[in-house]
């Protein structure tokens, strides 16, 4: 039974902690992206297709 | 209630599965870029790596949303989070700051700390998911104990 407790509480916390950094993940930080701006529009580099194209 | 864990732990990651392989199909280009930008990638590879790592990750999500397949999908998943958090563990130390290749749509992200633990986390998911498919087939060990109620020896 005590097996069966800590199967479900260790899923139950892979399910909840995998959400939460999902969620982080799509608002990234300024720190993580990228600075690819060049080229790619007023957007910043979300909107920007990566490689970013540089201007010709 | 543990019913409803299994369902949206599968529908969870087969989704992010899908979600992740589709996104990487659409900017196929990066994806490989990055690829190669990976210290565990022999130089060259990645144009070869870069299509089968994309279809793999598309099929393991799909079979995880399909009851019939989704203990080997699950174990797919756990082999493939596996070598991509080895991949961005070993590149954080060797080559800190390269892009992920992650979520192109989302953001153009460097490989961080962050993405080790949001991997292990799935990986742990994945396993768990594996380990449940076993048990709902009556041949995983829920108890390797090998202690029986009731039974005196």
């Amino acid at each position: 039974m005590t097996v069966k407790k800590t199967f479900a509480a260790m899923r139950l916390l892979f399910l909840l902690g995998s959400m939460l950094f999902t969620a982080l993940s799509f608002m990234p930080s300024e720190s993580q992206a990228i600075k690819c701006n060049v080229g790619c529009g007023s957007q910043g580099p979300i909107a920007c297709n990566y490689p970013c194209r540089r201007p010709e | 209630m543990k019913r409803t864990v299994r369902i949206v732990s599968a529908a969870f990651l087969g989704l992010l599965f899908i979600y992740a392989g589709v996104d990487k199909a659409f900017h196929y280009g990066g994806f490989v870029k990055a690829l190669g930008g990976y210290v565990l990638v022999p130089d060259g590879l990645e144009s070869f790596l870069a299509l089968p790592l994309i279809l793999g990750e598309i099929l393991t999500g799909a079979g995880l949303l399909v009851p019939a397949w989704r203990r080997p999908a699950a174990l797919v998943a756990v082999v493939m989070l596996a070598a991509f958090t080895a991949a961005i563990a070993v590149n954080q130390h060797y080559r800190p700051g390269a892009e992920c290749g992650c979520w192109f749509t989302v953001t153009l992200g460097k490989g961080s700390t962050s993405h080790v633990l949001q991997n292990l986390l799935l990986l742990g998911l994945a396993a768990s998911i594996w380990l449940d498919e076993r048990t709902a087939d009556g041949t995983a060990p829920e108890d390797t104990s090998g202690f029986v109620p009731g039974r005196s020896s």
